[in-house]
């Protein structure tokens, strides 16, 4: 059955058609939601929070063609919820450990990795948004805007400052060992 | 091609090793609580949610209009707006910012415009026009102005103008993302703006002299804030629990601080409070707010604002309560009509209107009728008191605000 199928028979109380949307979105929601959030624990609370809401709303969702971008939207901002009950609660929390081999000599890729990993640590969660809907769900930046709720121009902004942070993070990294062609470690 | 542009088409890859999309193992678990979660009905919500973002304004294409056509009908306009303007103009005593007062002109959004009706005749008259896009003007409470949005080229900002839709002056809003009640102070010096369910939680206070707005320090996250009457020392808000889907109303100071949960009270266990809808009553005494109760019903309770223990003054289900400007009745709407209750006790329940009509009410300041925008896009004036409704001899997309004014 396709999407809006499954959307109609959920908004009818339909359980298995709306395990059916969860399977097909679950994967890429919890991916944007650990960039977000950088936290594997609190991305899960986000998209827990996130689908039971869409489940919950879903007979209020007027046009089943929207139903991505209305499940992005309740995704990005139960993420900026759980991002603000952490600061609230100055918990340190542990960031996720980026999955790179301990040896020095990681590969000139694996070492971008980092060095993005590293980047994006500076950015807040709202920005971090706007890359995450950009970048990883490929959305033209218009709908962006549209599921953060802001106006083209300051999605453009934030992105436009996301991208430096990441380019001068990736490719002018802080002072450290120096990779060299080969993807050794001088 | 450059490294920052290589950067660019890399990103995407790059961003996917580092967030690799694979079924996360709390899939089941999501399963199960859905199972266990009830849905909302359809017709609670207020505005089914709407496709995103913009709203494509079709601005239609006018015809050539001949010269002495056009101007006749622009001396007509020039004297609907005198008469307006000494309509209103002439009222020079102010009603008080809550309880009942005469009724005035409405103003309502309409396509990207705004206009301004004379309810007694039906005369609508532009009272904000041009190529930006004017919404969701709403009267301050004393009638001499009304606040509005524009949107401008992908920016949106906070408008006021004087109550014709002249001496138009834009507010400070810098920093403010994503707001859209407006709650003027009751001394009109001040706007309260605040996002919805799905903005970032953001409460401001936006003075209307053009200063720079500031966002309270709450907390918390914050919804569709409001003024507690009578003298908005304190503001009212619905703000998310720590469980999802469980809201709670917080009430706290003006300047943001000694923040207290009104509902649910404490030692009270958490309902599924879906779609809290709220709203002071206009002394201040009491909040009204929808609520299920023990079967799972939504029902309309009264809490005193000071806090207190809730009590439903409601039997059928209901959502959407709006307190008479006497603050004698209370009208919202069920799944078989809209209706008002008493606020006394025992609270006689009373539909004026049968079926699934509309939700979107609004009480005339007089608190003679309501005006409710029907499904099918017609303006009923509602008596509150059981009489037969009319159909409004004006028409609107939007649900209009009522301008205050002073009793004669």
């Amino acid at each position: 059955m396709d999407q809006h199928g499954l959307i109609e028979r959920a908004q009818q109380g339909d359980h298995d058609a709306f395990a059916e949307l969860v399977d097909s979105a679950i994967a890429r929601l919890d991916a944007a939601a650990r960039l977000i959030l950088r936290d594997r624990e609190l991305a899960q609370d986000a998209v827990q929070d996130a689908l039971l809401r869409a489940w919950r709303d879903i007979r209020g969702l007027r046009d089943p063609g929207r139903f991505d971008a209305w499940l992005y939207r309740l995704t990005v901002h139960a993420c900026l919820d759980q991002a603000r009950r952490r600061r609230r609660r100055a918990v340190e929390v542990a960031l996720d450990p980026l999955h790179l081999p301990g040896s020095p000599d990681s590969s000139g890729d694996l070492v971008r990795r980092d060095l993005l990993d590293q980047a994006l640590r500076t950015l807040d969660p709202a920005q971090r948004a706007v890359v995450a809907l950009h970048y990883l769900l490929d959305l033209p930046l218009r709908e962006v805007a549209e599921v953060l709720g802001i106006p083209l121009g300051t999605a453009k902004s934030r992105l436009h400052y996301a991208l430096e942070t990441m380019r001068s993070g990736v490719l002018e990294p802080p002072a450290g060992p120096t990779v060299v062609p080969g993807g050794q470690v001088a | 091609m450059t490294m920052g542009t290589r950067f660019e088409r890399d990103l995407p890859d790059l961003l996917a090793d580092l967030y690799p999309e694979s079924a996360p193992s709390y899939r089941d678990d999501i399963v199960r609580r859905i199972a266990t979660t009830r849905q909302r009905p359809a017709w609670t919500f207020p505005e089914r949610w709407l496709p995103m973002g913009v709203i494509t304004l079709t601005r239609q294409t006018i015809s050539p209009v001949p010269w002495r056509t056009f101007g006749l009908l622009a001396a007509l306009a020039l004297l609907l707006a005198a008469a307006m303007a000494l309509y209103v103009g002439g009222q020079r005593r102010l009603p008080p910012a809550f309880g009942p007062a005469a009724n005035g002109a409405l103003v309502v959004g309409d396509g990207g415009d705004i206009y301004l009706i004379d309810p007694a005749t039906g005369d609508r008259t532009l009272a904000i026009g041009g190529p930006t896009i004017d919404s969701d003007p709403v009267f301050s409470r004393d009638g001499t102005r009304f606040a509005f949005y524009r949107e401008d080229g992908g920016r949106r900002g906070l408008f006021v103008a004087d109550a014709h839709g002249q001496g138009v002056a834009e507010l400070s809003t810098t920093g403010l993302a994503d707001v859209g009640a407006i709650d003027w102070s009751p001394d009109g010096s001040s706007i309260l703006v605040s996002g919805n369910d799905t903005g970032p939680g953001m409460v401001a206070i936006v003075p209307v002299d053009g200063s720079a707005a500031r966002v309270l320090d709450l907390g918390i996250r914050a919804e569709d804030a409001v003024w507690v009457p009578p003298d908005g020392r304190e503001i009212l808000f619905r703000t998310p629990g720590e469980v999802p889907n469980v809201y709670g109303l917080v009430v706290a100071r003006a300047d943001g601080t000694g923040s207290h949960m009104l509902v649910p009270p404490p030692g009270t266990a958490a309902a599924d409070w879906s779609g809290l809808y709220f709203a002071p009553s206009p002394d201040g005494s009491e909040v009204a707010f929808q609520w299920r109760d023990e079967s799972g019903t939504l029902k309309i309770f009264l809490v005193p604002t000071a806090g207190g223990t809730p009590r439903a003054i409601t039997t059928v289900e209901s959502v959407l309560p709006r307190w008479s400007p006497d603050g004698a009745r209370i009208a919202f709407a069920g799944p078989d009509g809209f209706y008002a209750v008493g606020t006394g006790d025992p609270a006689p329940q009373t539909r004026l209107v049968a079926g699934s009509r509309g939700l979107l009410a609004r009480w005339a300041p007089d608190g003679t009728h309501l005006v409710l925008l029907t499904d099918g896009g017609k303006m009923l004036l509602v008596d509150p008191t059981g009489g037969p409704s009319v159909e409004a001899t004006w028409s609107a997309t939007n649900l209009p605000d009522w301008q205050r004014l002073a009793a004669p």
